[in-house]
């Protein structure tokens, strides 16, 4: 939150309280919006007669692990970003968020070669809005990860902006784990 | 116990940064309070139109009805008549009572009550104004679309609100301004809570804040918790109707394994009952703190209240089933229900207590802000029985979706929050823009309002406990139903009064405002929170020295003050004899 500047932090560790009170708000907030999709997809299967629907071919398996590979991966670079604070490893994170992205994109085709589309019923609705509105998130976080590749390509860091880096990374990591939700239990189970 | 104290603001210079994009959270608040006032009247006035087509069904609507609906010769038409009732409940939940409660006073109040320069992310602050000016202008296009606005009632139930139910566009942009407010009171709530922890000035602690700060910032968890999963149901919502998905579609509507449309009713419930609640903590935090400035008295038991109001919030989490009881729902349900629901009169029978020990043997200044108090407890005690019958589920059963539920969730969320809000505008008036109110006409509103309100709130609970259904567009062609028009034609002239009388309130608001020229004391009122050390109206930067407080809110009538005063300001150290 870039408005942080307009105030004389007494501390770094001050600072570091605000970033950290506010991001468990911001995290509340957006596990609640997945919470809710999560608990109508439970109840949506838990009361259909056979699941998947009838109707439905089996899905594709490798992209969502490809996927799963690639944020799995970005978190550990961005963790190795937040160590070392060199530029090539936000550069690795945003690579491997690309790709990502990329790879939902194929499934997405993918599906869709299969003839399944968000109208094909209930299943592939929940397949595609979920990861539509998991795609929107992580689009609107590598948006926010070109901050820190500016600051530290330009060597801009400093401690008020390393409290921001944490709070991105937060977000960054809680993507990876409503992923990592979503791929058990949309693709595995 | 601030964590840091916060730059001084530099004065803005130009039009645009002092009175548009101010990240000045006085004028934030006072954005947000135009913008809830012009709402209110919208909705109003869509009030009396239903209200008018219910007791006249085949007159024309006075003045405005033969230039809105020409083709019928003024008189409401049917499913006009659908989408004013959406309209108005949309209205004056979220654009009327949200952002004059919340965004206002929210905005205006905390800072200033706990001692801190601003908000502690102002740009987060202006977006989330900004924001809600784009989901207003959302809703109110949404009234010009070809098949005009949303008509499945603001909770918007499937199938009426999907694409078999409302056609037009209306209901989608519908959704989307709903989804749009959500992500701009999210960035508010996160703001506030935020700012409550880390800003309040040295020597402060949580039982130190006034009530209001309570109130409010009670309201902002569940905001923050609550308005995510209503933001997920609308989504749901328009997927449903623009790509197509079937999450709330069922029988031969899906094609492949069903949704369901009760799923939404239960996400829309998650929240919406905590919304009632979102609704009412901060009057009844601003309520618990001017009866006592105006009695005088310290709040009676005020840790208390501040205690029993964050159980209720706990508690309003857990109730929701209680919408659903006659969506065959299974009996064990309805009974957790029931009696969880039950148990939110204990904590609210607790501050309900406090209130009236607090004005018990008080010297009561009637003031306007005063008068507005006393009419919240009245209208909050009435609203909050009348509950009980529509938490059991043998009489709720009944009840169900009649002109009851109206008249209590009226009592409750309307007629209870809309007091809590006139008493703060009159209360905050000199600190917001330096003036006074007119008394005589504050009180000609007062009156005015709380006997059209009363009309029209008991005349609805007696017509629904006669069976009278919400939502039907003319009662009177139901035969069970011809001997209700006389109390119908009653509550119909009750609104009219209530309606009129806010013209009081334009009047004087828009005096006040522009053209009083008497500026107002530093603190007319005499009362010691933080906001009443510094002058009227409050200066850009708030506090020139951040305060350090030194005791509680309510010190009233200590015996050991010196003559001629009878109150202590926060920041003094509590006299002791
Ligand atoms: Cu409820």
């Amino acid at each position: 939150m870039s408005t942080q500047t307009n105030h004389i932090p007494g501390t770094i560790r001050e600072a570091k309280a605000i970033g950290s009170i506010a991001m468990v708000f911001v995290l509340v907030s957006f596990s609640m919006l997945f919470a809710t999709l999560f608990m109508g997809y439970a109840a949506l299967r838990n009361s259909a007669p056979v699941w998947p629907p009838s109707g439905m071919t089996n899905l594709p398996l490798l992209l969502p692990i490809l996927s799963t590979v690639f944020i799995g991966l970005s978190s550990l670079t961005w963790l190795k970003f937040e160590q070392t604070l060199k530029s090539i490893w936000v550069q690795l994170t945003l690579v491997l968020g690309l790709a990502f992205t990329a790879s939902q994109f194929a499934l997405w085709a993918k599906l869709k070669q299969q003839g399944i589309f968000a109208d094909t019923g209930v299943y592939a609705s929940i397949i595609y809005t979920f990861t539509w509105i998991h795609v929107a998130h992580i689009a609107a976080a590598i948006i926010l990860l070109l901050w820190p590749l500016y600051w530290a390509r330009k060597n801009l860091i400093n401690d008020l902006r390393a409290v921001k880096i944490v709070s991105i990374g937060k977000f960054w990591h809680f993507l990876g784990l409503i992923w990592g939700v979503m791929f058990v239990t949309l693709f595995v189970l | 116990m601030a964590f840091f104290e916060q730059h001084m603001h530099a004065a803005p210079k130009t039009f645009l940064s002092k009175y548009i994009f101010s990240f000045d959270h006085k004028v934030i608040g006072k954005q947000f309070l135009w913008y809830g006032i012009l709402f209110l009247g919208i909705g109003g006035i869509m009030a009396l139109m239903i209200r008018w087509a219910l007791a006249f069904p085949d007159q024309a609507f006075p003045i405005i009805g033969q230039f809105m609906f020409p083709e019928t010769g003024g008189i409401i038409p049917p499913d006009t008549y659908a989408m004013l009732f959406t309209m108005h409940g949309t209205i004056m939940i979220f654009y009327a009572i949200t952002p004059i409660l919340i965004g206002a006073f929210g905005n205006f109040c905390i800072p200033l009550m706990i001692g801190a320069r601003d908000m502690v992310f102002p740009l987060l602050n202006m977006l989330s104004f900004w924001l809600a000016v784009v989901s207003g202008a959302i809703l109110v296009g949404s009234l010009f679309t070809p098949l005009g606005a949303a008509a499945g009632g603001w909770t918007s139930y499937p199938t009426l609100s999907t694409l078999i139910g409302s056609p037009g566009t209306g209901q989608t942009l519908w959704s989307l301004a709903i989804f749009v407010l959500g992500v701009s009171s999210t960035m508010g709530a996160i703001n506030y809570i935020t700012t409550i922890i880390v800003l309040r000035a040295p020597g402060m602690g949580y039982f130190d804040m006034p009530l209001t700060v309570w109130g409010l910032w009670l309201t902002a968890i569940l905001n923050a918790i609550f308005l995510p999963v209503l933001g997920a149901g609308v989504l749901l919502l328009i997927f449903d109707r623009v790509f197509g998905t079937q999450f709330f579609l069922a029988g031969a509507a899906a094609t492949s394994g069903a949704g369901d449309p009760v799923l939404f009713q239960h996400v829309f419930w998650i929240f919406g009952h905590p919304e009632v609640y979102i609704l009412i903590l901060p009057a009844w935090g601003i309520v618990s703190d001017l009866l006592s400035f105006f009695a005088r008295k310290p709040a009676f038991g005020a840790k208390a209240t501040a205690l029993a109001m964050t159980a209720v919030t706990v508690l309003s989490t857990l109730v929701y089933g209680h919408h659903m009881f006659t969506t065959q729902m299974s009996p064990l349900l309805t009974q957790s229900f029931m009696t969880l629901t039950m148990t939110i009169s204990i904590p609210s029978a607790i501050f309900f207590a406090n209130w009236l020990g607090t004005i018990w043997r008080g010297s009561i200044r009637f003031d306007s802000p005063m008068l507005f108090s006393l009419g919240v407890v009245f209208v909050f005690g009435l609203g909050g029985l009348t509950g009980l019958y529509l938490a059991t589920v043998t009489t709720d059963l009944y009840l169900h979706d009649t002109y009851f539920v109206v008249g209590h969730f009226h009592y409750t969320m309307a007629a209870s929050v809309l007091l809590g809000g006139f008493a703060a505008v009159y209360f905050w008036m000199p600190k917001m823009f330096g003036v006074m109110c007119n008394e005589t006409l504050a009180k000609w509103h007062f009156w005015g309002t709380m006997l059209g309100l009363n009309g029209v709130f008991m005349g609805m609970m007696i017509v629904g406990y006669a069976g009278m259904h919400r939502r039907i567009y003319n009662p009177f062609i139901y035969e069970h139903l011809q001997r209700l028009i006389p109390i119908n034609e009653f509550i119909t002239w009750s609104a009219i009064l209530m309606g009129l009388s806010q013209i009081f309130f334009v009047i004087n608001f828009v005096h006040a405002v522009f053209f009083q020229k008497k500026k107002a004391e530093q603190n007319p009122w005499n009362v010691g929170t933080l906001e009443w050390t510094i002058p009227s109206p409050a200066p850009n930067y708030n506090f020139k020295e951040i305060p350090v407080v030194k005791c509680g809110p309510h010190e009233f009538s200590n015996p050991n003050l010196p003559a001629g005063r009878d109150f202590q300001y926060q920041t003094e150290e509590l006299v002791k004899a």
